[in-house]
């Protein structure tokens, strides 16, 4: 359950590119819809299991992926909190 | 049917097209690029790959600015008027078709703007007076990159580079090359281009390259699935150009059709092309009476043949084509700017022959035969 982040996106497009890299990296990663605390731009989102935020950072700047946000998932008394990284 | 008539649209089309568009409509189905469910996920999918594949097939990593429209009409309409301010120079060509030229006279009456014609003598451009005319600086330059009257190939590269030297803006028609020509997103600003032409895709698919050197506006803003809070069209490639639900079985079909392009070569492509089309010159060039107002020289040539005859009209000469059911195409082709620069707008145009990649010598042949028969 830990080290689960969430990356939103400014088109489709550029999810898909995402997800083509994230597959090729052998990420585990789903797509999900966009979770409503974080945004309510896009119908969806990707999310990212086990990797650290600052990982994905580099890989989205190595690969050129354009994303809009990144959050970090964090588990706390039962609920979630989406926290937004820069 | 012999189908002649590939300047129109291609028939037939890439193999596996039709069942890609039949697979999409009966097993997918789902609007692309709102939701996250496994058939939403596959629509988004074939949008992204087909995207990938025209990036490929222009020569560009910016894929996300390779937006979809209907057809090309769609595409050169969204670049013009997302272009042109009033009062704009344009200089244009002699050899446009009317989604170029009906676009600009609206543009002509409605923002005042002016238009010039590059001098073109003999398929020979000349590039003294174009000099001229890219000293005058005109705001933008818009050139077909062949014509779908007679498959005059324009030296489309060399043009753009000179109108790049003097820093205005190129718009590519590429309806009648991409596919069968190299056209590579670097040496224009923007490329418009039909799917189901060259591209062997379905009706109802076209497109258009934007270089981020240019800042087009929305002609048609609505929902793309994106910045969904907004009341705004996003500012975002390709999402800014493609409001609304898109043509999802065309660019299934489509994407087949860009993958069988891509496997075979369009250079493949262009060899079969101008063999027949060069196999049809050389057949008319027997028959007596039979006028040809296409360039001879493969060098010059997109895969169109167009002539008119001094013993038959060209309506009585459609006729009897379509009565031996052959297909070509008579009279205007959408370009009355062109048969007026040929010559051949006062007798109502010509008639048009335009082999594609899947004819043979012998369709040809038959085509050739009964036009001897009638001008004997």
């Amino acid at each position: 359950m830990n080290r689960q982040i969430v990356i939103t996106f400014n088109s489709t497009h550029s999810a898909m590119a995402a997800e083509d890299i994230f597959k090729e990296l052998k990420l585990d990663f789903e797509l999900i819809p966009t979770p409503r605390e974080i945004s309510a731009e896009c119908g969806f989102a990707l999310l990212v299991r086990e990797m650290d935020i600052a990982e994905i950072f580099l890989i989205c700047n190595q690969n050129q992926i354009k994303y809009d946000n990144i959050y970090q998932i964090k588990y706390n008394d039962g609920g979630k909190e989406y926290e937004k990284s820069d | 049917m012999i189908y002649l008539d590939n300047a129109a649209t291609s028939f037939p089309k890439a193999p596996g097209v039709a069942d890609a568009v039949s697979r999409f409509i009966t097993d997918i189905g789902a609007n692309a690029g709102r939701s996250s469910y496994s058939t939403a996920r596959q629509s988004s999918r074939i949008i992204y790959q087909t995207r990938m594949l025209l990036a490929k097939l222009l020569n560009t990593d910016n894929s996300s600015n390779i937006c979809f429209t209907m057809n090309t009409t769609q595409a050169l309409n969204i670049a013009l008027k997302g272009i042109v301010k009033p009062g704009f120079k344009v200089l244009t060509s002699p050899y446009e078709h009317n989604s170029v030229m009906r676009p600009l006279r609206q543009l002509e009456s409605q923002m005042n703007i002016s238009i010039d014609f590059i001098k073109i003598n003999n398929y020979e451009i000349n590039w003294q007076h174009l000099k001229k005319q890219l000293e005058q600086k005109p705001d933008l330059l818009i050139i077909t990159a062949a014509s779908n009257v007679n498959g005059y190939l324009l030296p489309y590269n060399k043009i753009a580079r000179m109108a790049h030297q003097y820093d205005i803006p190129v718009i590519l028609d590429a309806a009648q090359v991409l596919g069968s020509n190299p056209v590579d997103a670097k040496d224009f600003d923007i490329i418009c281009f039909p799917g189901h032409k060259g591209l062997l895709g379905p009706m109802g698919t076209g497109g258009l390259y934007v270089s981020d050197s240019i800042s087009l506006q929305s002609l048609m803003p609505g929902g793309t699935g994106s910045r969904s809070s907004s009341e705004y069209q996003p500012d975002d490639m390709p999402d800014l150009l493609e409001g609304g639900t898109p043509n999802l079985p065309g660019l299934a079909g489509l994407q087949v059709s860009l993958q069988f392009l891509l496997d075979t070569g369009i250079e493949t492509i262009a060899a079969r092309k101008l063999l027949l089309t060069s196999q049809f010159l050389q057949e008319l060039a027997e028959i007596e009476g039979i006028i040809i107002h296409s360039p001879i020289s493969p060098y010059l040539q997109a895969g169109v043949v167009s002539f008119t005859s001094l013993s038959c009209s060209i309506s009585d000469l459609a006729w009897e084509f379509d009565r031996a059911n052959i297909a070509c195409r008579m009279g205007m082709h959408c370009a009355p700017a062109a048969h007026k620069h040929l010559g051949t707008y006062e007798v109502g145009g010509t008639l048009r022959f335009s082999p594609g990649y899947f004819n043979t010598p012998a369709d040809i042949e038959s085509a050739a035969k009964l036009l001897k028969g009638m001008n004997k």
